[in-house]
């Protein structure tokens, strides 16, 4: 038993792993920011006539006193959520028989927040233990 | 008259089974049963060790001869000899000693892994090489217990890939270095696999403080369509071009999350994660089973395999958590070193039990997307690991 070619077999095998999943970071890192560059592109070209449209649902107003979307949602919450928002608190309205207008001032993001569905499915998933 | 009826009850006794038992095929029934309870009763990775231990129990059936051992003995394959006499099982042999099935059921768990988390965090692929220290720290202990147990270094290097707990790597490597091993490499690479929530715990606990099991990971950001469609492309061409003999592997891991990925081919991820993975998976349970005879299985090897197995496990999750905590401190605290442990493949298993034990320490700390990243990067570290165990002992 050689124990030369037992140890260089281990310390060739383990460089050959790291140095694959290195080059592998390296390769998805550069993936990454391409595509978020990209990504963060299209969205501010696409951004200015959604957000027109978005304040218009967002304050339920006259476009010309509508509230600019960015004043609206403090983080980086998408156009289309605060139109969502809106919407769902103007159907709960319309739904109590309320009909007055109204208008979203805020919308904050609660920090470390979760979407409920992935909270249970993450509950779901790790009660076998 | 009397004398012609005793004589038949005598041959009818002498050529059956149970006459023939002997106890080494006793025990091996036995285990088989054993095996069977685990996987029905306890849940230990059912899918697999249930037709295992079904296919462990016919081999072992006395003058039965379902699979032939000898068919498959030296270097060479000879597959006319396997046509002429070989029967159901030994067919189905050919896809385990050709390394057919296992690629195949990394085909369906392509088609079903998401590969977001290690897409939207790449620094993971870091956890999941060093989870394969458990590998080569199997193989430098298989080769210590050398002088005693009598291990070759092919079947050092077949044993060491229990490390990587990933089942259909532990087979393909077994079925390219060491055949013979087939039977006690599976059970022991899947029986820890299903034991993962109860070996890690205990080792994560004892390398992380309170503190580092608390940290709360920021959310992973949005990975886009293309992203993850580019990526089992890329994953493919780095690794068979720097292992060509993981590209099997890591090229139908690859193809099934391409397909999944793409959109375009509904039909065929349906089918590489349902139907197909699942006549594979009954295939490779019963011809894996068949491996393990008596002649086979009961001997000191077996012990050594099932030792350095749980050695093995150990050391993956250790040098996990242990270069976690490394990523921890390089990062000012923003990687909680529990997700370290997941780097040792078991997919999904070792996540959630990466998230069990944080979530025991902080209710609303959830690491499950984040050791998913870790998790699916070892599969492809195992099976960068097995090419280099393969080219250089196969």
């Amino acid at each position: 038993m050689d124990w030369g070619y037992i140890i260089s077999i281990t310390i060739i095998g383990t460089l050959v792993v790291f140095s694959a999943l290195i080059l592998l970071v390296l390769f998805v890192q550069t993936m990454g920011i391409i595509s978020t560059k990209s990504s963060n592109k299209d969205k501010k070209d696409n951004d200015a006539p959604t957000e027109k449209s978005s304040a218009n649902i967002a304050t339920g107003q006259n476009p010309a006193k509508a509230q600019n979307i960015s004043s609206v949602a403090n983080d980086d919450i998408d156009s289309e959520i605060v139109a969502v928002i809106t919407a769902a608190i103007s159907q709960m309205r319309m739904s109590k028989g309320n009909k007055t207008s109204f208008r979203v001032k805020n919308i904050t993001r609660a920090s470390n927040s979760r979407p409920i569905w992935g909270l249970a499915g993450i509950q779901e998933n790790t009660r076998a233990f | 008259m009397i004398n012609i009826l005793v004589e038949t009850v005598k041959d009818l006794a002498i050529t059956s089974g149970l006459y023939n038992l002997s106890w080494q095929q006793g025990v091996m029934l036995l285990i088989s049963l054993v095996l069977m309870y685990l996987a029905i009763a306890k849940g230990y990775e059912p899918l697999l060790l249930l037709p295992i231990a079904f296919g462990m129990m016919l081999t072992n059936l006395p003058l039965a001869e379902l699979y032939h051992p000898e068919l498959f003995a030296g270097t060479e394959l000879n597959i006319i000899e396997v046509v002429k006499k070989g029967g159901l099982v030994d067919f189905l042999y050919l896809g385990v000693k050709l390394g057919i099935f296992p690629p195949l059921i990394f085909l369906g768990i392509g088609c079903m892994t998401d590969f977001g988390p290690l897409i939207a965090n790449p620094k993971s692929f870091l956890l999941g090489a060093a989870a394969q220290f458990g590998i080569f720290g199997a193989f430098l202990g298989t080769m210590a217990l050398s002088p005693l147990l009598g291990y070759t270094y092919a079947e050092a290097g077949a044993i060491s890939i229990i490390g990587g707990a990933d089942g259909p790597t532990a087979i393909f490597v077994t079925g390219k270095l060491a055949s013979h091993l087939l039977g006690p490499i599976a059970i022991a690479a899947y029986s820890y696999m299903a034991l993962v929530p109860i070996i890690q715990p205990p080792i994560m606990k004892v390398l992380t403080t309170k503190e580092e099991r608390g940290i709360v990971m920021g959310q992973l950001r949005e990975v886009s369509k293309r992203e993850r469609i580019i990526f089992p492309i890329l994953v493919t061409l780095i690794v068979s071009l720097l292992v060509p003999s993981a590209a099997i592997l890591v090229g139908m891991l690859m193809l099934g999350n391409l397909l999944r990925e793409s959109g375009v081919v509904d039909r065929l991820v349906k089918t590489a994660q349902n139907e197909l993975m699942n006549i594979i998976t009954i295939c490779l349970g019963i011809s894996v089973g068949a491996t393990a005879t008596a002649a086979n299985f009961l001997s000191p090897k077996t012990l050594g395999i099932i030792a350095i197995g749980l050695t093995a496990f150990a050391i993956g999750t250790a040098s996990g958590v242990l270069f976690g905590k490394l990523m921890c401190k390089l990062s000012g605290g923003k990687i909680n070193p529990l997700i370290g442990s997941a780097g040792v493949s078991a997919v999904p298993m070792a996540a959630r039990v990466s998230q069990k034990v944080a979530s025991d320490e902080n209710p609303h700390n959830f690491l499950l997307m984040h050791a998913m990243g870790p998790n699916v990067a070892g599969v492809i570290g195992s099976a960068v690991a097995a090419g280099v165990l393969i080219s250089v002992f196969g």
